[in-house]
């Protein structure tokens, strides 16, 4: 038996796939050759090793998966459905050239009027930061909770956008704690009954989801049935 | 038949029950009715085993993130294509293959510059090249033990890496990973020794490093104690 097909053996053996009637053999061939005894020790040194060196996702995997999905989603929505197409004729520019200009001036004039951005941010006070910027999270405007809710301790560079909890193993915890990083001074200041409306309108956001995907199937499916429909009757005429 | 959450198939795992007690079998029914919540179990249990495989394919930690993102999206996206004729892990690392052997390829294919000393391709290189100048043991001082296994790991051709990373790091079986490349049987079982030894002879240097034995040791006996607690 040569070395170079012991060595076969020994890779199946490790998979518990050598056949048994060459187990013995395998061992007598061990029993006698240093060579292959040291190359059988080598492979398990090396599934060790790779046990071992494991690599480890960053913490923002979760987050970054639930944009990505978002957005997957909304992708395959605007394929299936796609908005009919506009082409913008000169009054549609000369609008929204209005509509910049108009923007422009009145930030020129709060500025003006109100002076800069810090003297309307009280320091030191407000909640910690939870920006929510995925439209799958969005609450109706008639619940009267802003879909966006911005820490007004913060100058505006030190704002973030940080995750909110739910989905993925993702939770209040960590946004607030990533939140205190990102801060100056300070603790978190939600007091017990922001944290208890905060979980309820994270359950208010995962009926809304539950209920928007499934909708978005009830849509797949129905277009799945007209597309098949109108392909019926093109194979009729 | 109208697929939503409140109107699940007859057969189809109770929703109420904790996501971690099910098969990855029973999670996917559960996605493919609209439970967002058995997604979050998939994406637990796959996610580090994703990253692990792609990354010691791709060798670049920002690319094997957004694909082992790429994955999990398409698994949802199209988990109504699923169907319980084969394994969800194996569905999901033929997802997760398959975007390896396109990425891979399209870095081949990407314009090169012209060498008047051209590397040989990847498999006439020969293994382990003696250099009779270089002192292993100056590479390996300072290092990391991980990226010096994932440096041994990416030398290995990409052909013999992918069964070697399914069984090794993915702890499929040959059955499973012949259904995952397409490849034979045989084929399987001699790419996965092939591979072996070209890892072992990667990583002969190391072997012979005391304290990155020691480091192993430690390693292991921490993983040891996590388990433990």
């Amino acid at each position: 038996m040569t070395c170079s097909r012991i060595r076969e053996w020994i890779s199946l053996e490790m998979d518990g796939q050598l056949e048994p009637r060459r187990v013995a053999s395998l061992e007598r061939h061990l029993e006698d050759c240093a060579e292959c005894r040291s190359y059988r020790e080598d492979l398990h040194l090396g599934q060790r090793l790779i046990a071992a060196t494991e690599p480890q996702l960053p913490e923002s995997f979760d987050w970054n998966l639930r944009l990505g999905l978002s957005r997957a989603m909304r992708e395959a929505a605007q394929a299936a459905h796609p908005w009919p197409e506009r082409r913008p004729g000169w009054q549609t520019w000369f609008s929204r050239a209005g509509v910049a200009a108009a923007c422009g001036l009145a930030a020129v004039l709060t500025v003006a009027v109100l002076g800069p951005m810090d003297s309307l941010l009280p320091r030191g006070s407000g909640p910690a930061a939870v920006v929510i910027d995925d439209p799958t999270l969005r609450l109706p405007r008639s619940t009267g909770e802003p879909a966006v809710a911005v820490d007004a301790s913060r100058r505006p560079l030190e704002r973030r956008f940080l995750p909110v909890s739910g989905g993925f193993g993702g939770s209040l915890q960590r946004g607030v704690s990533n939140s205190s990083l990102l801060s100056e001074s300070s603790t978190p200041r939600l007091d017990d009954a922001q944290v208890v409306r905060i979980r309820q309108l994270e359950q208010d956001v995962e009926t809304l989801r539950r209920r928007l995907f499934a909708k978005d199937r009830q849509i797949q499916f129905l277009q799945a049935r007209l597309d098949s429909v109108s392909t019926r009757g093109v194979d009729r005429h | 038949m109208n697929r939503s959450i409140e109107n699940l198939p007859p057969g189809a795992p109770d929703p109420g029950q904790n996501p971690r007690d099910l098969r990855d079998e029973d999670l996917i029914v559960l996605v493919q009715n609209g439970h967002r919540r058995a997604f979050d179990e998939i994406v637990a249990r796959y996610k580090g085993r994703l990253y692990s495989f792609t990354l010691r394919m791709v060798k670049d930690p920002h690319l094997a993130e957004e694909m082992t993102q790429e994955t999990l999206i398409r698994v949802y996206m199209h988990a109504d294509k699923y169907r319980e004729i084969a394994k969800f892990s194996t569905w999901v690392f033929t997802i997760a293959t398959n975007l390896v052997r396109n990425r891979m390829r399209q870095k081949s294919r990407a314009p090169r510059m012209l060498s008047l000393n051209p590397v040989p391709e990847e498999d006439e290189q020969p293994v382990d090249p003696p250099d009779p100048h270089a002192d292993p043991s100056q590479a390996i001082e300072g290092a990391e033990l991980g990226d010096l296994i994932a440096e041994a790991t990416a030398k290995i051709p990409e052909k013999y890496r992918i069964p070697f990373l399914l069984r090794e790091v993915d702890q499929l079986t040959y059955e499973e990973i012949q259904q995952v490349t397409g490849l034979k049987l045989g084929t399987v079982r001699s790419r996965i020794n092939r591979a072996r030894n070209r890892f072992r002879q990667n990583i002969k240097p190391l072997l012979k490093n005391e304290d990155l034995l020691a480091e192993l040791e430690r390693i292991e006996a921490m993983a040891g104690s996590e388990d433990e607690e």
